[in-house]
């Protein structure tokens, strides 16, 4: 097969609902493929499926070559997967953690640490933070943590499940510049996310799910033209086009006011002066206050 | 399988031993007080084997004695402990690791713990007692062995079990009522104890064990169970001793084939403790909690007090885990409620059975964890303006709500059915020991908070405090709220028998007026050492949730 990942008429149910339904796609090797969908379309439970997390109801679905159903070991030890919720063994430091990762993917002691070293060096984790216990870590610490320990086997695919959820913007430069680093050396990538800014920025193709069903899957332009929008739409326009984004619509939330109605333009706060950079007078005005 | 195991004790360890100085402590005291029962296991095999040798006995009767004994330790390390800290398989599931070999490595790791040193008293007392040369006591040492590692693998299958089980919440439902039950019959058997040995029934009783030994009849009850097969192997006698054996390998493989198929359900299972409202039909009125008299006198005390006891009220009603304690405590007020009926001194039940006392001592867990009931709300709870000490009392109010009718009700009930004189007296004080209590649990709250588990995640044994430690904390807060109360106990059951009935009253007053006035002193040190550990509280609630 000569897709890192193969899905057809994919399954799952959990009593009435259907959580996946009949979907299929596929996933070139070295692509960086974003999984997109509103909260319960779906997506975590087709990420558990393909890394042999959960069991489907029928269909099929191959990885790195290998049926997920019918040997998810073999794929286990092929894969990297992040969570969306890190739930690991949070009594360990961060470096212990990283080792352990790499001792069950059958890594040797020293390997495993010197890959360790490398994964969080890569990853901005200073030196002393990795000798914290997980559970004193703060969100983009632990998800960095779990990226090293996704990685640490050099898998051929890596399953990310919202690894930018609640992480700052310098934590998420530092994971972007780690996955497409990855995705240059041919490893596939297949990543669910919130934040379609970065799918644009990042994603090769992309696939749209809602209530277990695949909406729409290709490159942006793809997506956007079969969501019947002009070729230069942003994702973000093509995913409110698809979900509409009017609820609420017309409701206004009349019991708030922040302000008396009646202020006087003059006693609003002054624009604050800020130092530029480059005169050290201080007198440029950096940013202006919009007037109330 | 070497590796594997080898991290899985590294796992062990460090969660036993690195993690705080809370859970060291806790380690010590389990493996101080392993140690001292370890060693009362081993004279009482010997002696008890020694009481069955053959000399004093027939051959019978000391194979029946090996049953009986076997069946106690098979059934007494699985309902005690397993001796086996059970790490989520789930936390493992990402990892290329077979299901079987994890559940091999995870039972060959407990040998980090106390384990071993019941192996080792085991091995001791019965090499000792028993008769026959060098090799049949290495062959019978290794025949404990052997038991204890079966132990071990039924000991995790069983947790595993139960950790699948306590995913849905139906069976956790049904598990909590069915160990209630359990304990039920325990205590009913321990209540009903002191009668046993007041009469000639213990003789009998003894008379007819001794005829069971002695026939052969409890190999033939027991033969279903794998302690017995291991006893008949053990005892390495007739043709019994190769038929034991088998069963009891055989069996040994089913549970290791049991454990690694429980581990991989386990892994796969999804957790199911969020709240699943019923479903109504549409238009159909909302179910409201409090409603008539109770919601307008509520409205007296304020519109955020109102707001708090009716959250209580939603989530004891809601969350599966508090409503399995809540009916836990109902039936053991029931269960207690038995003992003055049962107790063979009718004078006393009636008289001076301390109901109303055991009654607040069986909604202790409630009263002394007003903020651990609802685990990660009380971050919401703190977020809000309210009023700290207001906030206290809204707690007070719901579990009065909750408790003190049903409480007045039982003592009511029972000290009719026992015609006890001074029922009166009896509710009046319960309201005082009540109080008391709450009053204390406003303090222990904020300091010794424990925590039950959140609504959506799995049970876990991985906190940092280890139940030990939570024990000595629990002994601590107890003895300190018996001294509270001691003013009042002393009050009824010393000084008022020299009065007449105004001193009585007297008396009465005097202490609801104490339990009244130390409530207030303990809102307002709550309220002060709430402004002081709040941040504390929230950490450890989202820490260990």
């Amino acid at each position: 097969m000569d897709s890192a990942i193969f899905v057809r008429n994919l399954t799952k149910r959990f009593k009435d609902k259907v959580a996946v339904d009949n979907v299929t796609f596929q996933v070139g090797y070295g692509e960086f493929f974003g999984f997109l969908g509103p909260n319960g379309a779906g997506k975590t439970t087709t990420i558990k499926i393909l890394c042999g997390l959960m069991k489907a109801d029928s269909g099929e679905a191959h990885v790195a070559g290998l049926n997920v159903l019918d040997d998810p070991l073999a794929v286990k030890a092929k894969i990297g997967v992040l969570p969306d919720v890190i739930d690991t063994f949070d009594r360990l430091t961060g470096n212990e953690l990283a080792v352990m990762s790499g001792l069950l993917y059958g890594l040797k002691e020293d390997e495993a640490a010197r890959r360790a070293g490398v994964l969080f060096e890569l990853m901005d984790l200073k030196r002393e933070d990795r000798e914290k216990l997980v559970i004193d870590y703060s969100l983009g610490m632990r998800k960095k943590v779990g990226l090293a320990c996704a990685l640490i086997h050099g898998p051929k695919v890596l399953f990310l499940d919202e690894p930018f959820n609640g992480i700052d913007p310098v934590a998420t430069a530092a994971v972007q510049r780690v996955l497409q680093n990855l995705v240059a050396r041919g490893v596939t990538i297949f990543f669910t996310s919130h934040v379609l800014e970065v799918v644009e920025k990042l994603c090769t193709r992309v696939g749209i799910i809602q209530n277990g069903g695949l909406l729409a899957c290709g490159t942006i332009a793809e997506v956007a033209q079969s969501a019947g929008m002009a070729p230069g739409s942003t994702l973000s326009d093509v995913f409110n086009k698809i979900f509409g984004a009017q609820a609420g619509e017309g409701r206004d939330l009349d019991w708030v006011a922040g302000l008396p109605p009646a202020i006087e333009k003059e006693t609003a706060i002054p624009p604050v002066a800020v130092p530029r950079a480059d005169d050290g007078a201080g007198a440029g005005i950096a940013a202006e206050r919009p007037e109330v | 399988m070497w590796t594997l195991t080898r991290i899985l004790c590294r796992l062990r360890w460090r969660y036993m031993w690195s993690t705080s100085w809370k859970r060291r402590i806790g380690v010590i005291a389990m493996f101080a007080m392993s140690i001292m029962f370890a060693i009362w296991l081993s004279i009482l095999m010997y002696f008890g084997l020694r009481a069955a040798s053959p000399e004093s006995e027939s051959a019978l009767f000391r194979r029946e004695c090996l049953v009986a004994g076997a069946f106690i330790i098979y059934v007494g390390w699985i309902y005690f402990g397993s001796f086996n800290d059970l790490y989520d398989p789930q936390k493992l599931a990402t990892y290329p690791i077979p299901p079987r070999r994890l559940f091999t490595c995870a039972c060959a790791s407990s040998i980090l713990g106390a384990a071993p040193i019941f192996i080792i008293a085991m091995v001791a007392g019965t090499t000792a007692a028993m008769e026959g040369g060098i090799i049949i006591k290495i062959v019978r040492g290794l025949f404990i062995v052997a038991l204890a590692m079966h132990l071990i693998m039924l000991g995790r299958l069983v947790r595993l079990v139960f950790l699948q089980i306590l995913t849905s919440r139906r069976w956790r439902e049904f598990s909590g009522l069915l160990g209630m039950l359990m304990s039920g019959v325990i205590w009913v058997a321990m209540a009903s104890g002191s009668r046993l040995q007041s009469s000639e029934t213990s003789q009998e009783i003894i008379r007819w064990i001794h005829g069971i030994a002695a026939d052969g009849d409890l190999s033939i009850w027991t033969c279903w169970i794998p302690a017995t097969w291991w006893a008949w192997a053990f005892n390495m006698e007739g043709a019994l001793a190769p038929v034991g054996a088998f069963l009891f390998v055989l069996s040994s493989i089913l549970i290791a084939r049991a454990g690694g198929w429980s581990e991989e359900k386990i892994a796969f299972s999804e957790p199911v403790f969020a709240y699943a409202p019923k479903k109504t039909a549409p238009g159909a009125p909302r179910r409201r909690f409090l409603r008539g008299w109770p919601s307008g006198f509520l409205k007296f005390f304020g519109g955020d007090i109102a707001a708090v006891v009716k959250k209580e009220f939603c989530v004891l009603a809601r969350d599966p885990l508090v409503r399995m304690r809540f009916m836990s405590t109902f039936f053991m007020i029931i269960v207690m409620g038995v003992i003055p009926i049962l107790s063979p001194r009718r004078s006393m039940s009636a008289g001076s059975f301390p109901l109303g006392g055991i009654l607040v001592f069986a909604q202790i867990a409630f009263l002394f964890n007003l903020f651990g009931t609802d685990g990660l709300s009380i971050r919401a709870l703190f977020i809000s303006p309210m009023d700290r000490g207001r906030m206290l009392v809204a707690k007070s109010l719901a579990y009065v709500f909750l408790f003190i009718p049903f409480n007045l009700s039982v003592i009511l009930v029972i000290g009719l059915f026992s015609k006890r004189a001074d029922l009166a007296e009896e509710m009046g004080y319960h309201i005082c020991y009540f109080l008391i209590t709450l009053s204390a649990g406003h303090i222990f709250s904020i300091y010794f908070p424990t925590r039950l588990v959140q609504v959506g995640k799995r049970v876990q044994r991985d906190s940092d405090v280890h139940p030990i430690y939570r024990a000595l904390t629990g002994i601590f807060a107890l003895l300190t709220t018996g001294i509270a109360a001691a003013p009042v106990i002393l009050g009824r059951y010393v000084v008022s028998p020299f009065f007449d009935t105004k001193g009585e009253i007297i008396i009465f007053i005097i202490s609801t007026g104490y339990a009244l006035l130390l409530y207030s002193v303990s809102l307002k040190i709550a309220g002060l050492l709430l402004a002081r550990r709040e941040d504390k509280l929230l950490a450890f609630f989202s820490q260990n949730n």
